[in-house]
C-alpha cells in the first residue's frame, strides 16, 4: 500500500502563521483584558416600589409619553434572573418596551435562602404574586393589569390568571412550558427519571450550579467546548469580549429554587402533566385554564431546546378565552429575548397586541361614559 | 490472636480500603480533566470543568471528614461494639484486596495516559467491566461489614458512620462511571475524526486549515453527545448518580449533625425546624390579617 500523501511543507508554513496570528492576538487581548471594560448588565434605571421578603417590585422609569395606559408586570423564571431583559443597551428588552410607551413592573425574584425552602407554588402565585399585582392595582387605581410571563414565572401567570382573573386584563406568555407530555426536549426526557423529594431532602433548595450544570450538559460540545474556543478567538475583540462577559455573567448567576417549588414543579408538572389536564392543585384550589377568559399572546422558539414548540403550543386551545394568538419565531429560549433579529420582532409585537386591546377598552369605555352622559340629559 | 489485636486489624484493613479509596477516586478527578483539557484547543492548562471543581472541593471535604474518622482510631471504637470477625471474613477480604489493587492499577495506567495504550474496544470493554467488578467487590466483600449489625450505647451513631461511608464508596463508583460515561463520546468523535483524516491523506485531500478540523470534531462530538443524551442507558445512569449524590449528602450532613450535637452549635435539623415554624406563623399572620381586612 502507498503511504498518503501529505503536503508536510505547507502544513508547518500554515502552522507558523497560524503561530503568529495566535501570539499577535494574545498581544492584543492583554491589553483588551487589562483595560476598562464596560460588563454591567442591567443598567436601564429603575426604582423598588414594594418589597415581600425577598421578592422586590422594579418600576421602570418611563422614557417616552405613555401609549399603553393599563401597566404590564413581567414575571421571569425562579431559574437564573431577570437581568437577561436588559443585557445592554440596545440590547435590551427592557428598553424597547419603554420606547414603546409602556408602563413597565418586573418582579426580582431574589436569592433564596434556606429559610425559603418551605415555600411552594402556592406561596409564589397567591401569596407574591398576589401582593405584588394588589400593588400596582392599588397604585394606579385599577381594577386589572397586563401580566407577561417567561418561563417558568409564564407557567405561574397562567396559574395565576386562571385562579385570579378578575385581576388580569392581558396575559402575554414567552417561551411558557404549559404542556409537559412530550419527548422533544432533552429537560422533559431526564425530569421524568429525577426523584425530586430526595433531592430536595438532600439540598433543601435546588441549588443555581446545579441546574446550571444540568443546562450545560445538555449541549456540553458547544456550551463547554466550542462557546470558549470561540471566546480565545476573539479574545481582542473589546467588543465581543464585552458582550461575552455580560453573558457569562447573567448565566452564571443562578439562584437557588425553593425546594417545595422546585419539587411542586417537577412533579406536578414534569412528571404528572397535571396543568394541561386542569388537575393541579395550587393553595387547596384546582387550577381550571377553562376560566382564563382574557386575551393571550403566547410566543416561543422553533428551536427551544429547554422548552419546545410543542410544550407550549396547546395553551391557546386549553383556555376559555376565543382572543388568542400563537406566534413561533424562528429561534431558540433565550436568543427570542437576545438576538437582534427577535429585538426587532418581539417587543413591536407585543406592544401592538396590547395597544389594539389598550384601544378596545378605551373605546368601550369612552361609549359608557357618553352613553351615559346622554341618558343623563 | 487476641481479641484487641484482631480489632486492630479489622480497623487496619478497614482503614486501608477507604484511604486507598479516597487516594483513587482523588486521583480519577485528578486525572480526567487532563484527558479532557487534551481535547481544549487553546487551553494548554487544561483547566478543570466546574462540576469536576466541585467534584474535586468535594473529595477534599469527604476526605477531611474521613481522615477524621480513621486517623484517630474512630473506626476502631466505631467497630468496637463488633464481637469481633472470624477469620474467614479477613481472608475473604483480602481476597478483595488483591483483586482491588490490580484493578486500581489498571485504572490508573489508562486513566494518566500510560505506557501500554489498549485498542479502543479493549479499552471500553476493560472500563465498563472495571465498574462492575470494583461494584461487585465492594458489595461483596465491604459492604458486608458495613452493613454488619452494630450494638452497645453507640450503635446508632456507628451506624450512621457505616451509612456514610458506604454512600461515598457507592458515590465515587457511580460518579467515575457518569464522568465516563461523559467521556466515552470525546474519544469516539476523536477517532471518528482522524479516520477521515487518514482517508483524507490516502486521497491527498488533506487540507491545511485546522479550523476545519476543529469544526467536523465539534460537530461529530455534539452528534454523538445528542445520541447519548438521548439514550435510556445515559438517563439511567444520570438517575443513578443523582440518587447516589443525593444520598451521600444526605449520610454526611447526619454524621457532621451527630459530630455538632457536641459543640454549642445548632445543627440544619434544628435550624430547619425553626424556619418551618416561622414559615407556618407567617402564612397563618398572612391569613389571619386578610380576614380582619374583609371583616
Amino acid at each position: 500500500m502507498s503511504e498518503p500523501k501529505i503536503a508536510v511543507d505547507l502544513i508547518l508554513e500554515k502552522l507558523a502563521e497560524e503561530t503568529e496570528r495566535t501570539q499577535e492576538r494574545f498581544r492584543k487581548a492583554k491589553d483588551v483584558l487589562l483595560g476598562k471594560l464596560d460588563t454591567d448588565i442591567a443598567t436601564t434605571p429603575y426604582e423598588v416600589v414594594y418589597q415581600i421578603d425577598r421578592v422586590k417590585l422594579k418600576h421602570y422609569k418611563p422614557k417616552v409619553k405613555r401609549s399603553i395606559k393599563t401597566p404590564l408586570l413581567v414575571v421571569y423564571a425562579l431559574i437564573n434572573r431577570e437581568t437577561m431583559l436588559d443585557l445592554q443597551p440596545g440590547r435590551s428588552v427592557v428598553q424597547n418596551f419603554l420606547n414603546e410607551g409602556l408602563d413597565l413592573y418586573m418582579i426580582d425574584w431574589g436569592y433564596p435562602t434556606r429559610k425559603d425552602k418551605f415555600l411552594g407554588i402556592d406561596d409564589h402565585v397567591n401569596v407574591y404574586m398576589d401582593s405584588v399585582i394588589d400593588f400596582i392595582r392599588k397604585k394606579h387605581k385599577i381594577k386589572k393589569i397586563n401580566l407577561m410571563g417567561i418561563c417558568m414565572g409564564g407557567t405561574f401567570s397562567v396559574i395565576y390568571t386562571a385562579l385570579h382573573p378578575d385581576k388580569i386584563k392581558n396575559l402575554i406568555t414567552t417561551v411558557t412550558p404549559t404542556n409537559f407530555d412530550t419527548d422533544k426536549g432533552l429537560l422533559h426526557i431526564w425530569t421524568r427519571q429525577i426523584d425530586a423529594k430526595k433531592l430536595v431532602r438532600a439540598y433543601g433548595n435546588m441549588p443555581g450550579d446545579i441546574l446550571n450544570l444540568g443546562f450545560l450538559l445538555l449541549n456540553p460540545a458547544r456550551l463547554m467546548i466550542d462557546k470558549y474556543v470561540g471566546f480565545l478567538e476573539n479574545i481582542d475583540n473589546k467588543t465581543f469580549v464585552e458582550n461575552f462577559i455580560r453573558m457569562e455573567k447573567w448565566i452564571f448567576d443562578s439562584p437557588d429554587v425553593p425546594g417545595e417549588t422546585f419539587r411542586q414543579f417537577i412533579e406536578d408538572c414534569y412528571q404528572k402533566n397535571l396543568l394541561i389536564q386542569n388537575k393541579m392543585v395550587v393553595g387547596g384550589k384546582k387550577v381550571d385554564l377553562r376560566k382564563i377568559k382574557v386575551p393571550l399572546l403566547n410566543i416561543y422558539g422553533k428551536f427551544d431546546h429547554l422548552v419546545p414548540p410543542e410544550a407550549c403550543e396547546l395553551l391557546t386551545k386549553k383556555i376559555g378565552s376565543k382572543d388568542t394568538e400563537d406566534i413561533c419565531l424562528d429561534t431558540g429560549h433565550i436568543g427570542i429575548y437576545v438576538s437582534s433579529k427577535c429585538q426587532r420582532e418581539l417587543v413591536p409585537k407585543i406592544a401592538q397586541w396590547l395597544k389594539e386591546r389598550d384601544k378596545t377598552v378605551r373605546k368601550t369605555a369612552k361609549k359608557k361614559k357618553t352613553a351615559s352622559k346622554a341618558k343623563a340629559k | 490472636m487476641s481479641n484487641g489485636d484482631q480489632k486492630g486489624k479489622e480497623g487496619d484493613i478497614f482503614t486501608s480500603w477507604m484511604k486507598s479509596s479516597i487516594d483513587f477516586w482523588t486521583s480519577m478527578g485528578k486525572a480526567w480533566p487532563d484527558l479532557v483539557g487534551m481535547f481544549q484547543s487553546g487551553n494548554t492548562e487544561s483547566q478543570p470543568l466546574e462540576f469536576l471543581k466541585s467534584w474535586q472541593s468535594m473529595m477534599k471535604m469527604s476526605e477531611g471528614l474521613m481522615s477524621a474518622l480513621y486517623s484517630s482510631g474512630t473506626v476502631a471504637s466505631a467497630l468496637s461494639g463488633l464481637s469481633g470477625l472470624p477469620e474467614i471474613a479477613l481472608k475473604l477480604s483480602k481476597t478483595g484486596w488483591d483483586g482491588y489493587f490490580h484493578l486500581y492499577q489498571q485504572w490508573l495506567e489508562k486513566s494518566v495516559g500510560g505506557t501500554k495504550p489498549s485498542q479502543a474496544y479493549v479499552f471500553e470493554k476493560l472500563d465498563e467491566n472495571t465498574f462492575k467488578t470494583w461494584t461487585e467487590i465492594y458489595e461483596k466483600e465491604f459492604k458486608q461489614l458495613l452493613k454488619m449489625p452494630k450494638i452497645g450505647l453507640s450503635r446508632e451513631y456507628q451506624e450512621r458512620m457505616a451509612e456514610f461511608v458506604d454512600k461515598f464508596n457507592v458515590f465515587q463508583t457511580t460518579m467515575a462511571e457518569f464522568l465516563y460515561t461523559l467521556y466515552l463520546p470525546i474519544e469516539k468523535s476523536v477517532q471518528i475524526v482522524q479516520q477521515t483524516m487518514g482517508e483524507m491523506a490516502k486521497k491527498g485531500e488533506l487540507g491545511d486549515d485546522f479550523k476545519k478540523y476543529y469544526k467536523m470534531w465539534i460537530k461529530t462530538l455534539e452528534g454523538h453527545y445528542m445520541t447519548l443524551f438521548k439514550s435510556s442507558e445515559y438517563t439511567k445512569i444520570l438517575k443513578k448518580l443523582l440518587d447516589a449524590v443525593e444520598e451521600y449528602k444526605i449520610a454526611r450532613e447526619e454524621v457532621m449533625m451527630d459530630m455538632l450535637q457536641n459543640l454549642p452549635l445548632p445543627t440544619n435539623r434544628d435550624i430547619d425546624d425553626v424556619y418551618k415554624e416561622l414559615y407556618d406563623l407567617k402564612r397563618q399572620v398572612r391569613e389571619l390579617s386578610r380576614k380582619i381586612e374583609q371583616e
